[in-house]
Order: C-alpha cells, then structure tokens, then sequence
C-alpha cells in the first residue's frame, strides 16, 4: 500500500523573500517590505552573530582509503588552508583560455602537485598523484598549449608502504 | 535572480552525490547545464520544477553556444562530501567545469547554470533529471573559455 505524495500548490501573484528565523534559523517566506524591515533591524545586531565552529578535531575517510580518487581543486585548497590537507611538490602551470584568435588573452593558472597527504586521525593518507588538473590535451598545439577538455581534479593512487 | 535548490531536490543533494559515488543505480549522474539568458523566468517559477523538461517547458531554456554542451559527473568525477561536524553541516563539491571555446555565434549570453540529477543516464531523456540546484553565472561568450568556479563550500550544503 503506497503512501500519498501532496503539493500545495501556490498562489504566486504577490512576492516573497526567503530570510531565516535568527533565532531559529529556521527558513520562512516574507513580503519583501516585511523583509527589509527585518533586514534593517538586524543589521544593528549584526556584531552578536558570531560564527563559532567547534574545534576541529581531525580529519576522518568514511570508510578504507579509496586506492584511486579524485579530489576537485577547490576541496584541495580548502584542506591545504584549513591544514587537513598538504601538498608536496607544487608547480604552478599556465595554459591558454582565450578565444582562437587571441589565445592567451586570458589565461587557466594550475597548481600541480607530486603528492597529496591526507592528514586524519589514523594517520597520513598519502595519493601520489597521477594526473593534475589541467587543459587536456586533445590536440596538443605549441603555442596555443593545448586544445582540448579543461579538468580541475587531481587524479591519485593510494601510496602503500 | 539568486542561487537556490529547487523544492525537488531539497534536502536531497548529498543523497544524490552519495548514489553517484556509489553508482547506485548504474549510470547515475550528475547533469551540469548552462541556461540562457534569453527568456529565462524567475526563481519563484523555476524552484517549482520537477524535471528538466518542465525546467525548459515555458521561456526558459539551456543554451546553445557552441562548445557549451552538458558536462556529465559520474561516479569517477570527483564528486567530494564532506560531513563537517564542527559546523553541523554537509558540503557537497564537484570540481570546478570549463567550456573550452564558448562560442559567440549569435546565440546569446547566458546567464545561469544548472544541476540535475539524472538516476540513468542511459536513457537519455531530460523527464528523468530531477532539478537539484540553480547557479548565477552570467557570461557574454566571446570564444574564450569560461569556467564556473564552484564555492568553497561545494555547490550544495545542507545543514
């Protein structure tokens, strides 16, 4: 016996903004007039909203190391700035992003890597990386570098003693 | 317009990323699309979208630049969760996306970016991509590249 699935439908004539309960945090509709009444008042309190995380306490992979991953450029710096991350080797490359007739009228700037360590609680989990993030090449051309697919991942295998 | 989760997909992107991961189901991805500026409608009418064929069913509709095809994220992409217990929260990351060369061939800026999930990519049909998130990224294609830079904190977050 399945169970229902509703919708409420709405009526969407009239505006309405998002904004969060500050006490609650809880997400509510409000008119846009409502909303900006809110927003002037909180921006007087605005110095008692302090972002406060726990501290952290390390670092853990959910489950076995994978032996190869993929790790998006973006987490990578994250770990590295917030220190549960380090890379060892680093390069920076350069590659061409403007238009075909003006190819370095903008550029991709890469930071490469030989190896990313993991720093958790169960020790250091070191990939060696295999391929960094790079413009692929699919058509390599010297002087427009290279022609193909842009890919921000770092591509590792597991370094086992 | 403003970046969002459509009501489909809340509180469902790290489930989608985790099936993906997990390729459970076979061929499960995640669909990146960029939007054109022309005719897209607003973020009350496009949050209320069930599939990627409503996403596109009124003015709404995915550009199309040349070399600004969809990007598909399988369970090899990089997709990255992170369950941050000092925030209680999740992030969910992809990598950064590049359209290499994206066209300005008389077809128009554009002006967002979208994310789906789709459970079978094999399938090939857009009533099966659920809509999980809407992007700002406005872009006037010159044949350059563009890159859309995913937040710090992943693309989506659930908290």
């Amino acid at each position: 016996m399945a169970g229902l699935r509703v919708r409420k439908l709405a009526d969407k004539s009239e505006p309405r903004e998002k904004m969060f309960d500050p006490a609650t945090g809880d997400p509510i509709l409000m008119t846009p007039e409502d909303a900006e009444k809110l927003r002037e008042k909180l921006h007087t309190i605005r110095d008692l909203f302090v972002e406060t995380p726990r501290p952290f306490a390390g670092l853990q992979i959910e489950g076995k190391p994978p032996r190869r991953v993929k790790m998006p450029t973006t987490w990578v710096a994250r770990g590295i700035s917030e220190g549960w991350l380090k890379g060892k080797g680093k390069k920076l490359v350069h590659r061409s992003a403007g238009p075909p007739g003006n190819p370095w009228a903008s550029s991709h700037t890469f930071v490469h890597y030989e190896t990313i360590t993991l720093r958790t609680v169960d020790g250091d989990v070191v990939y060696k990386i295999r391929q960094n993030p790079d413009k692929w090449p699919d058509k390599k051309e010297a002087e427009a570098g290279f022609g193909g697919d842009v890919r921000w991942v770092y591509e590792g295998s597991l370094v086992t003693d | 317009m403003g970046n969002f989760v459509h009501n489909r997909s809340k509180g469902r992107g790290t489930e989608f990323a985790e099936r993906v991961n997990a390729n459970d189901p076979a061929n499960s991805v995640l669909l990146v699309a960029l939007i054109a500026e022309s005719g897209v409608e607003s973020d009350a009418t496009l949050t209320d979208k069930d599939d990627w064929s409503g996403l596109v069913s009124g003015a709404t509709d995915f550009a199309t630049n040349t070399g600004g095809g969809r990007k598909t994220i399988d369970n090899t992409g990089g997709i990255t969760v992170t369950y941050d217990d000092t925030n209680d929260r999740v992030d969910v990351d992809i990598p950064d996306q590049t359209w290499t060369a994206l066209a300005n061939d008389g077809t128009g800026k554009v002006s967002d970016v979208a994310i789906g999930y789709d459970s079978d990519s094999t399938a090939g049909t857009d009533a099966n991509v659920l809509p999980l998130s809407f992007h700002d990224f406005a872009v006037t294609p010159d044949g350059s590249d563009v890159t859309a830079q995913i937040a710090t904190g992943g693309f989506f977050r659930a908290s």
